[in-house]
Formats: structure tokens, C-alpha cells, sequence
């Protein structure tokens, strides 16, 4: 015992101990996200609750269709209870529900339960009962009912929605192109019409003329799109609640429609990959709590994208300009210092920068210079995609200088030699020899800046992220890259929904997939760094040998 | 290529020639783009550089304003196209375009302060007949105005200023109404008024009345405004003393009246049988002064200033402690004018006040702060001063016209004193450290200290560092000198990755999962912190003693005891958390929260313990990765030698790499620290953000940066806190530059004394 302790063996225990929490904390973090993140997509059986009749303020057995969502102790600390999602947010006073253990419900998995999931109101859990809809024949309306239990009432319930479906990506389309021109058209007119009012008589008139003409168009369009609604909003499905009472669906509002009680195992795998899928591309829904992160994701690659742009060639030309003529002197050594230092400033001084110098001061410049019809509505004053860019380029500027400085440092000094020996210029040496060799490295800077740019938060919620954009920042309308429109963004996505969320019991499992989804990104970024940079060392070792 | 540059040979064949004309040009452009590549590299870079430092210089361009002092300009006096007769008050528009001038004679007269040319003359009905007695004016904004009468009637007039566009221009105008009817007499028996008061609640909903007759009788009345006009109450009573001046506080509670002997008298409101009566609480001496010349309501009612014979000034103010009577509080006192002052003036629209000598020496002071005021000296004849917004103008009122400055001192609520130390602010009972920058009505104090901001980001890096330090670095101690090389190969890397990982998410799971969970198992948490440590030892101990021979004794140095300890723990992590409600039972009588709420510790669910845990998760792969670096870059031969001579390993990591690496392991607490400082999602997320200045485990924090993100949105641009939330940016800037300059200079010299080892 005396030579264990006086060895210091109780020291060595401390520090592998140390260690082993450290390690434990990291992947217990990160096998809980991936947990709670992948277990959210999983089919999940619906249960058919009958709660007996407790006392006389509840006489009437209670039914309820619902999904187990997890267990604790939270309505009453003293026994364990299990919170059910109920669902028909709508039609049900509670979404919710804390059930005891121990109240004496009973459990059925009806085969024929389903989960509709549906463009508003959430999840609706019921049985099938009847599809209407009606079908014109020779100018006759006739109502077609094809009953739940009869056989052809899956094909049919396939083909309408698929029908209806149709419709529905028929209007987006009306909506986004055409009524997105128009809306466009007329409000570039109401600016001309606001400066030349006064100027020019003639261009006035035909202003106007131009104008009649496209509202004329526009009422035209939305006469249309009002008789396409009406047409997706006839077929109906008739659902009978767990209660017994029967409530009437347009197929338009529903998006998908399971009976995960009758999936066998290969189903519910292929419908768990179909829900990552459509979790990874669908839009969200229901104030971020349901749905997909498909704006967050292309938002942040659209982002780090341009951001990449504005920040490789300044980032490049400064660890050259750093490494080959910056020189040895104090004044240099303190310089290349203070860079490398910015790289530890907290990001929010960076957001507090953008917001400040490149929204307030440039960007309203610019207002004031381009786009000075259209003030005192800002354009280019106010948070938008370029100044999220630049102010993330500028934040990880120092990440991309370090790394291709020392990837410069790493070039051996008998290349250079070599080739100025030979006659080349130092230029020549430089864009031929050196550079070409730091490839590598500057890969490298940038993904590591791509990495941390696509997990910083703090600034971007100062210079132009929002929790809900309507439009994507680049799309196939002209000018097809939106510099002035806001984004949205996986980690404010995540943030959003989880501290600001109208329902934070539906968002909870979609952030743990957002999570992971961030976190696989920047794993995979990181990961790919280290892999360039470990090939860079083996290139490098060659030359040494040489 | 290389040929290029041969020596040319003197006789040449013709094609030959020809390529030494091209690889002569073929020079001259090389040389050329040669110094053409240096040139625009050089220009990126100091572009670079000049655009990082831009970032300083721009912060501290938005913060300079600031801490700038007042300044004026006069503008010079305007004589008046009409002559003035005993003028009661003046009055500016918000634009400073027009000018309102009441007189005892005359009615209201608009003026253009510009020309000095008279817009309007309003005469007021009530001048023709009766005699002004006394004359006052609730808060600027309201425009309201009491005349007491010769004959014991009382007005209420009302002037409003308003902007209409005129050939395309703004233009100020305004009038003067009468916004109560006029019934009968507001002193019954008909006496003189010989002073009046008048005030308005916060929502200008309720107006109170009171005036003292000449024969000494307190008269009061109590109107209602919106949505109708009514009388709510009235009431009469004989006051025993000479009533000199008379004020009404912010809730229209209380009445302040001074008396010839400079004793204060407070009367509040009380009911006795259907009737209202107001009844002496409080008598007391405004401590300090000599002789009063001026009492000020300052606008919103909180406190009020008294000026006396000696040119002081102080500013005082009524509160009630709980359990306690209704007491009179001096706020504070402000530098001393040198003579007995004439005049007190308070601007609506920031937080100053004017003050005037009998020999017109005038100061400007920022109420707030109670620092040293603008001074300068004004005509001694000045009757009246009025404040306008924008811009910024004083004008004051002579006998030859008027004078006006325009006032450069858009901050005055600001000084390096209000920032940091306690400030005595109105409706507190002491001085205190307060964030409330954004507040319901102008006429509140803004409170902008940033010291509770400052105490919360230290709070939070203080905790972090405690929770992170021990482990970053005992973890690098054992990473860099106990493991094998194939290992540290993966857990290096591994831990270092750590650090992408995004803080957004770090501050989720700490907000939304830890700190919901640690509130309800703290007694498992309290145990694994207390506990864990025992089970690393009984593991090595167990190892040492028990193990069979087979198993016993992994080489020092394989990163044996990692493969023992992850489950172990895991294991005893486990054990832990089930058995503390057991351990709590023992401690604390079965309900912690209890316990701690019975010696009156607060337990908040998002707290400093929970910050200090998730930013330590966040700062631990910085400081690891550095300080590994530091230990592992340790000269291979000063380990050997130490082991060669007989030392235990642990012996040689204390005695010799220790020692060697303190520098750089300093510079990765210093690394740690500055990314503490400025995070700001988990702060964001996890600590609740209340602007608390205390050191409470279990009490959350707001950090400087999170007041950043939370406030910096919505902030006018150019105002005081757009400011100052741009000085609190730029100290993050400065602070967490100067730490990781002094961890860089540290580590360079480290690795300069390595070299020399």
C-alpha cells in the first residue's frame, strides 16, 4: 500500500480517471443525440387506451388512440408515469398525457389504427371509415362512397391522393412562378410609378396602362388557383375517433397515411429510411415542430458556400503575403500574433461587428445608393444572406491564414532553393512550386473554417438568420442568388426550436435529429481535414527523405 | 526556361537572335509580374490585417461617443418682435422650430425662436379678469399648466405642440387648450391661491390638483381624464404652517409641502368615512440645506431636487421600505453652484437638469450620474430655459430675447461611474448594481451597469474552468506521458474533435436535459462528484493488490488503465445514481431541495452549476489539446535521464515535466479562459439570464455576450444602449485578445526554451 502511494500510482489512476470522464462525457453526448435522434423516425405502434370509469366528475370510460412518448415522474413525483401522444391537436382538448402506471388502463394495438399525418393540426390518430369524393361524368355530379371495409378502399384511397397530390404540386408551382412574377412585376412598377409621377407624363400613362394589365393577370391567376383548391379540397376521408364520434378529412390536408400496428419489420425499415428522407428534404411545418430541416440544411450550404467564396482567395493571398514577404521583423511577428489571436475572439464580438459596420453603416449606404426607391423599406440595411456571409468569412479568415501558413511552413526549403537556383523568379516559385504544394493545406483551412462556420449560431442570429424564411436564398427565379434574403440555419434551427417552440414535446425529438445531423456534418468536415492534412505529412516526409 | 537567363553569345545567328529578343522581353515580363505577384499579395494581405483591425477601431468609434463629456455651442440671441410682460414659462417644441411663451398678461404667446417674429398671440379668458397668483406646470409632456387666481379660481390649461406638413415641409405648430370644465370656483370661499401643484399619473389617465390658499387651507382635487372627464374627489383642510412650496409625488399618493422654516411636510391620501382626507406622515428637514430657493419635481415624480442659498443642489426622493414608515432619502448631492441659485430646470428628454446662480453662472448636470456639469455663465436677467430634442437645444429667456446653444451630450445617463460602480438610482433603497436597459416610459432611469453583465461572464468562466481544469489537464498529463503511442493516436484526435463540436447543441442538452435532470437528482450529482475520484483509486488499489499475477500490473505507459477504468466507471456512475436517494435520505433528510430552501440557498433550474458544466465540456478539448501538446513536447532526454535515475514515473511527470510544461499549460487555462469569456449559446440557453451580481452555485447568471444577443436586435442605432452594448463587445474583444496574446507570447517562448534544452 505505502509503495502504491508513494510511487504515486493514486496519481496516475487520477489522471487516466480524468481521462477515461472526459471520454465518457464525449461519447455518452454523443450516443445519447444519436439515440434520441435516429429512435424519433422509428414506427411507433398505436395503442388504444380504455380507462376506466374513476369516480363521478369522470363517469364515462375514457378511449384514446395514442403513441407512448417516454416515462418519468412529473405530474405526480410519487409514481411513475408515461407521457401518451395523444394527437388530433384539433379535435381533443389535450395532445398530451401524463397517465400513472398504475391507472388500470387497457392496451389494444388495433391493427387497422392510423397515423394521418397532416399539413396542420399534427398528427391525427383514428380508423378509416369511408372516402368520398365526387366525380363529374357527362356534366352529372355524382358522389362516389367507397366504404372502409370494402376492397378496393386502399387502391382508391392511393389513386385520390395521388390525384389530389397532383393538384396541390400544380398550384405550388402556379403559386411560386407565376404569381411570384407577377407579385415581382407589380412591384416594380409601384416603384416607377412613385418617381415618375412627376417627371415624365407619357411614361406615367403607359405605367398605369401596364399596371391594369398585370392586376388584370393577377385576379385572372387567382381565380384559377381558388377553383384548383376547391378541386383538392372535395375528395374527403371519413375517420372515426377512438370516441366512436366520425370526423371528415380533405384528402389536401393529409400528407402521409400509415397503419404502423400492421407493418411488418422490412416495412417499418423502409418507412424509418422514408421519414429520414423526408425529415432530410420536406419543409417545416407547425412553427419548426414538425417536418423537415430541408431550408436549414440548404441555408447553411448556400451559406457556407458563399462564405467559402469571399474567404479562400483574401484568406490565401494573407498567409502568403504572412509567410514570404511579411519578413522577421517585430513589428511582422506581432502581426501574425494578433491574427492568429482572432481566431480565439468570441464570435458574437464578429456578429456584433456585422450588424453594426456591414448592416447599419455599408449596407445602408448601398441603400441610399441603389436601391433608394424602394427606402425607406430597407434592402441591403437590414440582415440578409451577404452579410452572414461575410461575417462568417471574416470570423474564420484566421482559421484559413493559420493553416495555410503552416502548410507553407511544412514545404521543404530545398523545393524553394531548388527552383530559385534554377533561375525562377520568387513569384515563379511561388505559383508554381510552393502553391501547388499547400494545396493540401489550405484544403484544409477551409473545411476547418467550413466546420466552424456551420456550427456558429451566436453571430448569425445578429446579421440574418431567422427561424422561418419563405423563400430559399437561391433558386431558379432570377436573379436566382438572393443576397438580400434571410436564411435559416441548422443550429439556429435547433435553438428556435427548442427554447422557442409553441409545442417543445413535438420539437424535442426533431432537435435531437437536427442535432445530428449538424454533428455529422461537422464530424465528417472535420474528418476529412485531418485526412488531407495526415496525406499532406506523408508527402511531405518524402520530400524530406529525398 | 532556365536558358533564359544564359549569357547571350556575342555572335549570333539571325533566328537566334530573334529568341534573344523574345527571352529579353520575355525578362523584362517576368521581372514584371514578378513585382506585379509581390505587389497585389502584399496589398491582399495588409487589406487583411487592416480589415482585422478595422474590427477594433470600428467598436471603438460606436463606443467613443460615450464617454464623451457635454459640450455646447451658442447660437447667439435673438431679440423679440414683441415686448414680453411677466412671462411664467417657456416652452420649446420637440423640433426646437417653435417657441411657446405664457404670460401673466398677455395669454400664450407662439414665437418663432428663430426670427424672433410673433406666429399667434392666444389671449387666455381667464387674465382679463383675475390676477395670477401662483403659477406651475406638471411634467413637459403633458403640457399641462396650473394658474391659481386672485379670486380662489384655479385653470388647467393644456398646450400642445404638433407637426403639420406645409409646402412639403414639416412644420411645428400648436395651441393652447382647456381640457377641464370650469364649474365653480376650485377654492370655494373665494381666497387668493398663492400656491399650486398639478400632476399626471404615468398613463396621463388621473390628474391631481392642489393648491394652498392665501388664508393657509390645503385644497385638493382629484380628476379623472380618460376616458371621460370627471371630478373622482375634492377635499378642504387648514394647514398649521406657512406653506412655501408644494409638490405632488408619482403615484399622485403624496403631497410635499415645504414650509418658511425649510421643514418638509408629506400629506397622503386617506380615507375617513366617505370623505378623503390628506394626513401629515412624515416631517422631517431636507438635511444639508440652507435656506431653499427652488424645489423641482423631476419629470416622472420618483424624486425631486432642491437648490439652496449656498448654490447646492441635491436630489431627494419618498420611499417606504417594507415594514417600515414612509422615509425621506437623499439621493445624492451634486457640485455646488458658488452663489444662491435662481433658477432649476429639468430637460424631458434626457436625464439632466439646469441650474442657475443669482449671478447667472448656469451648470448643465447629468441627473444620474451626480458628476461634474457643463458650466458656463449665462445673462443674470434670465427668467425662464426650455430643453428641445432634436436637436438638442437649450434656449433661455431674457429681458432682451432669447438666447439659445445647441447641446452636444447625447448620453448623459452614461459615465464611467454609472457603468461600474453602485448607482443610488430612483425608487431603490440603496445603491446597486443594476442592468435594466430598456425601460417602460422615458421618464424612468435607464439602468445601465455593467457590472453585473461583467460578474456573470466571470461567474460562468470561474465555474467552467473549476469543472474543466482538472480534467483537461490531468487527462493531458495522462494522454502525454502515461499511453502508448497507438493510443494517443485515437484519443488525441478524439478529444480534440470535441472542440467542433457546436456550442448550440451543447447548450440544448444542458438547458433542455441537464439541468431539468440535475435538479431532480442533485444529490446524485453532488455524490458522483464526490465519489467518482474514490472509485479511480479502489480501481488502482484493486489492481495493484488483488488482481491475479496474470492480469495485475499493466506496463506503465500502455494506457492499460483506461481499458479498467471507462467501464468501471461507468459502471460505478451507475451505482451512484441509483443509490442517491439513499445517500439523500442519510444527508439530508430524504429532500434536498428542502434542505438547501431550509438554510435559504436558492435553487434555480438553470444555474451556475449547469453553465460551469456544459462550457466545461466546451472548454475542455482547448485546454487538452494545448497542454497535451505542452507535456508531450517535453525533451525526450530530461524524462529518460529523470527515470534512469531512479525516479517513479509519476516522480518524473511531477518533478520534471511539470515543471518544464507549466508555462504551457498556463497558456492553455489562458486559451480556455478567453473561449469561457466570449461563448454565448450555451449562456444563452443554459443559464437563465437574469442580470444577477452574486457568486451562487445555484443561481443562474447574464453574460456579457448573451446581453449581446438578446438585446443588440432591438436597440436603436446611436442610442445609449446600442453604445453601450458595443463597449461590452469591445471589451470581449479586448479581453479575450489580451489572454490569448499573453497565452501565445508564452507558448512561443516555450518552444524557444525546448529548443535550447
Amino acid at each position: 500500500m505505502k509503495k502504491w502511494t508513494e510511487g504515486g500510482q493514486p496519481w496516475i489512476w487520477l489522471s487516466a480517471g480524468a481521462l477515461s470522464c472526459a471520454l465518457i462525457m464525449l461519447l455518452g453526448t454523443l450516443g445519447w443525440i444519436a439515440a434520441q435522434g435516429l429512435h424519433h423516425f422509428w414506427p411507433k405502434p398505436i395503442y388504444q387506451l380504455e380507462l376506466p370509469a374513476t369516480d363521478a366528475s369522470s363517469p364515462r370510460a375514457l378511449s384514446f388512440l395514442a403513441q407512448p412518448l417516454r416515462s418519468g415522474q412529473v405530474v405526480d413525483q410519487s409514481q411513475d408515469e408515461q407521457l401518451w401522444r395523444l394527437g388530433n391537436r384539433d379535435l381533443q382538448n389535450q395532445e398530451y398525457l401524463w397517465l400513472p402506471k398504475s391507472a388500470g388502463a387497457e392496451f389494444s394495438r388495433p391493427e387497422n389504427a392510423l397515423r394521418i399525418e397532416r399539413q396542420a393540426w399534427g398528427d391525427l390518430f383514428g380508423f378509416a371509415q369511408a372516402l368520398i369524393w365526387q366525380e363529374t361524368q357527362e356534366d352529372t355530379r355524382q358522389e362516389q362512397r367507397v366504404p372502409a371495409e370494402a376492397a378496393e378502399f386502399w387502391s382508391s384511397l392511393q389513386t385520390q391522393l395521388r390525384v389530389t397530390q397532383a393538384l396541390q404540386q400544380q398550384i405550388r408551382l402556379l403559386e411560386r412562378r407565376e404569381m411570384g412574377r407577377l407579385n415581382q412585376q407589380l412591384e416594380q412598377i409601384r416603384r416607377q410609378l412613385r418617381t415618375s409621377a412627376s417627371h415624365d407624363p407619357d411614361t406615367h400613362a403607359a405605367l398605369l396602362t401596364t399596371q391594369q394589365q398585370l392586376l388584370h393577370d393577377h385576379e385572372r391567376l387567382r381565380l384559377y388557383l381558388q377553383n384548383l383548391y376547391q378541386q383538392a379540397a372535395q375528395p374527403q376521408l371519413e375517420i372515426r375517433l377512438a370516441q366512436g364520434e366520425t370526423h371528415a378529412l380533405g384528402l389536401d390536408q393529409i400528407l402521409r397515411i400509415t397503419r404502423p400496428n400492421a407493418l411488418s419489420f422490412i416495412e417499418k425499415l423502409q418507412l424509418y429510411l422514408h421519414n429520414i428522407w423526408a425529415f432530410l428534404t420536406e419543409n417545416p411545418r407547425e412553427a419548426n415542430t414538425q417536418g423537415g430541416i430541408f431550408p436549414a440544411l440548404y441555408g447553411t450550404l448556400v451559406m457556407v458556400l458563399l462564405m467559402t467564396l469571399l474567404v479562400t482567395p483574401f484568406g490565401v493571398l494573407a498567409a502568403i503575403y504572412l509567410h514570404e514577404y511579411a519578413g522577421k521583423s517585430l513589428l511582422a511577428r506581432w502581426i501574425r500574433i494578433s491574427v492568429y489571436n482572432l481566431a480565439g475572439i468570441p464570435s458574437i464580438v464578429f456578429g456584433v461587428f456585422g450588424l453594426g459596420f456591414f448592416i447599419y453603416l455599408v449596407g445602408g449606404q448601398l441603400d441610399q445608393w441603389l436601391f433608394a426607391d424602394a427606402l425607406p423599406a430597407p434592402t441591403l440595411g437590414t440582415p440578409g444572406l451577404i452579410w452572414v456571409s461575410l461575417t462568417l468569412a471574416l470570423l474564420t479568415l484566421p482559421v484559413v491564414i493559420v493553416a495555410t501558413e503552416e502548410g507553407l511552413a511544412r514545404i521543404p526549403r530545398s523545393l524553394r532553393d531548388g527552383s530559385l537556383a534554377l533561375g525562377a523568379t520568387p513569384a515563379e516559385t511561388l505559383w508554381r512550386i510552393i502553391l501547388p504544394l499547400a494545396t493540401p493545406a489550405m484544403l484544409t483551412g477551409l473545411i476547418l473554417a467550413i466546420a466552424r462556420a456551420a456550427g456558429e449560431v451566436a453571430p448569425l442570429m445578429l446579421v440574418g438568420v431567422v427561424k422561418l424564411a419563405p423563400t430559399l436564398p437561391l433558386d431558379d427565379v432570377f436573379p436566382y442568388l438572393h443576397l438580400d434574403r434571410k436564411i435559416m440555419h441548422l443550429g439556429y434551427h435547433i435553438f428556435d426550436a427548442s427554447f422557442q417552440s409553441p409545442d417543445p414535446e413535438a420539437a424535442r425529438p426533431l432537435v435531437y435529429a437536427t442535432a445530428l445531423v449538424l454533428i455529422l456534418l461537422i464530424l465528417l468536415l472535420n474528418l476529412s481535414a485531418i485526412r488531407i492534412r495526415h496525406h499532406l505529412r506523408e508527402r511531405y516526409q518524402r520530400f524530406h527523405n529525398l | 526556361m532556365a536558358s533564359d537567363f544564359m549569357p547571350t553569345p556575342k555572335r549570333v545567328h539571325p533566328l537566334r537572335k530573334r529568341r534573344v529578343q523574345v527571352a529579353h522581353w520575355r525578362s523584362i515580363w517576368r521581372r514584371f509580374s514578378n513585382q506585379l505577384s509581390r505587389l497585389s499579395i502584399s496589398c491582399a494581405g495588409y487589406g487583411v490585417i487592416l480589415s482585422l483591425l478595422l474590427i477594433f477601431l470600428y467598436l471603438l468609434w460606436e463606443v467613443l461617443p460615450l464617454l464623451r463629456g457635454a459640450q455646447l455651442e451658442a447660437q447667439g440671441q435673438q431679440p423679440l418682435a414683441v415686448s414680453i410682460e411677466q412671462p411664467l414659462a417657456l416652452a420649446l417644441s420637440p423640433s426646437a422650430d417653435l417657441a411657446l411663451i405664457l404670460s401673466a398678461t398677455q395669454g400664450a404667446l407662439w414665437i418663432d425662436p428663430v426670427s424672433g417674429q410673433l406666429h399667434q398671440q392666444q389671449p387666455l379668458p381667464f387674465l382679463s379678469s383675475a390676477q395670477v397668483q401662483h403659477f406651475s406646470q406638471a411634467d413637459a409632456e403633458t403640457g399641462l399648466s396650473a394658474w391659481g387666481l386672485s379670486q380662489g379660481e384655479l385653470w388647467v390649461s393644456q398646450h400642445r405642440f404638433y407637426s403639420v406638413y406645409q409646402e412639403g415641409e414639416l412644420v411645428s405648430q400648436g395651441n393652447v387648450e382647456f381640457p377641464l370644465p370650469i364649474t365653480q370656483p376650485f377654492d370655494p370661499e373665494g381666497r387668493a391661491l398663492i400656491l399650486t401643484a398639478l400632476a399626471t399619473n404615468l398613463a396621463q389617465s388621473q390628474l391631481l390638483l392642489a393648491a394652498v390658499s392665501e388664508d393657509q387651507r390645503l385644497l385638493v382635487q382629484r380628476w379623472q381624464l380618460q376616458p371621460e372627464v370627471k371630478l373622482l374627489e375634492q377635499s378642504v383642510q387648514r394647514l398649521d404652517f406657512q406653506a412655501q412650496y408644494l409638490l405632488i409625488d408619482a403615484n399622485l399618493k403624496h403631497l410635499l409641502i415645504i414650509d418658511t422654516q425649510a421643514q418638509l411636510q408629506v400629506f397622503s391620501a386617506g380615507q375617513e368615512g366617505p370623505a378623503i382626507t390628506w394626513q401629515k406622515q412624515l416631517e422631517t428637514r431636507l438635511s444639508g440645506m440652507e435656506g431653499i430657493t427652488h424645489l423641482l419635481r423631476l419629470p416622472g415624480g420618483r424624486s425631486f431636487l432642491s437648490a439652496d442659498t449656498q448654490g447646492q443642489v441635491q436630489q431627494w426622493q419618498l420611499i417606504q421600505k417594507a415594514g417600515h414608515e414612509l422615509s425621506l432619502q437623499k439621493l445624492r448631492q451634486f457640485p455646488a453652484l458658488s452663489q444662491s441659485i435662481q433658477h432649476l430646470s429639468a430637460d424631458p428628454y434626457s436625464k439632466s437638469f439646469l441650474a442657475m446662480d443669482q449671478q447667472g453662472q448656469t451648470a448643465l448636470y447629468p441627473t444620474t450620474s451626480g458628476e461634474e456639469p457643463l458650466r458656463w455663465s449665462a445673462s443674470a436677467q434670465t427668467q425662464h430655459w426650455s430643453f428641445a430634442a432634436h436637436p438638442q437645444r437649450l434656449i433661455a429667456l431674457d429681458a432682451d430675447g432669447l438666447t439659445s446653444w445647441q447641446v452636444h451630450h447625447p448620453h448623459p445617463e452614461i459615465s464611467w461611474r454609472t457603468l461600474w460602480t453602485q448607482v443610488h438610482y430612483e425608487g431603490y433603497e440603496a445603491p446597486a448594481w443594476v442592468w435594466q436597459p430598456a425601460v417602460a416610459h422615458d421618464s424612468f432611469e435607464p439602468k445601465f451597469s455593467l457590472t453585473p453583465l461583467m460578474l456573470g461572464t466571470l461567474k460562468t468562466a470561474l465555474f467552467s474552468l473549476l469543472f474543466a481544469m482538472p480534467l483537461a489537464i490531468m487527462a493531458a498529463i495522462y494522454t502525454a506521458c502515461f499511453m502508448s503511442p497507438g493510443l494517443r493516436a485515437w484519443v488525441k484526435p478524439g478529444i480534440e474533435l470535441m472542440e467542433a463540436f457546436p456550442t448550440v447543441i451543447i447548450g440544448f442538452i444542458a438547458g433542455l436535459w441537464l439541468a431539468p435532470w440535475v435538479e431532480a437528482h442533485l444529490a446524485s450529482v453532488i455524490s458522483l462528484l464526490l465519489f467518482l475520484p474514490f472509485a479511480m483509486l479502489l480501481a488502482g488499489l484493486f489492481n495493484q493488490k488483488w488482481l491475479p499475477k496474470l492480469l495485475k500490473r499493466p506496463v506503465p505507459g500502455s494506457g492499460t488503465e483506461l481499458f479498467i477504468l471507462l467501464p468501471w466507471l461507468f459502471l460505478c456512475g451507475a451505482v451512484l445514481i441509483y443509490c442517491a436517494p439513499q445517500l439523500e435520505a442519510f444527508w439530508f433528510q430524504g429532500d434536498l431541495g428542502a434542505w438547501l430552501s431550509a438554510h435559504s440557498i436558492d435553487y434555480e433550474q438553470r444555474n451556475a452549476m449547469i453553465v460551469g458544466i456544459a462550457m466545461g465540456f466546451a472548454v475542455i478539448p482547448a485546454i487538452f489539446s494545448i497542454a497535451e501538446d505542452a507535456l508531450f513536447n517535453v525533451p525526450r532526454h530530461l524524462t529518460q535521464g529523470a527515470l534512469a535515475l531512479g525516479a517513479s514515473p509519476w516522480q518524473t511527470v511531477r518533478r520534471v515535466v511539470l515543471p518544464a510544461a507549466a508555462a504551457g499549460i498556463f497558456s492553455a487555462l489562458m486559451i480556455g479562459l478567453g473561449r469561457a469569456l466570449g461563448e454565448t449559446m450555451i449562456l444563452l440557453m443554459a443559464s437563465g439570464n437574469t442580470p444577477l451580481s452574486n457568486f451562487n452555485l445555484f443561481e443562474g447568471m447574464r453574460s456579457l455576450s448573451a446581453s449581446l444577443v438578446i438585446e443588440l436586435p432591438e436597440t436603436a442605432v446611436g442610442s445609449s444602449h446600442y453604445r453601450v452594448l458595443f463597449l461590452a463587445a469591445l471589451l470581449l474583444f479586448v479581453f479575450t485578445f489580451v489572454l490569448n496574446t499573453l497565452a501565445e507570447v508564452v507558448r512561443q517562448r516555450l518552444r524557444q526554451h525546448y529548443r535550447t534544452l
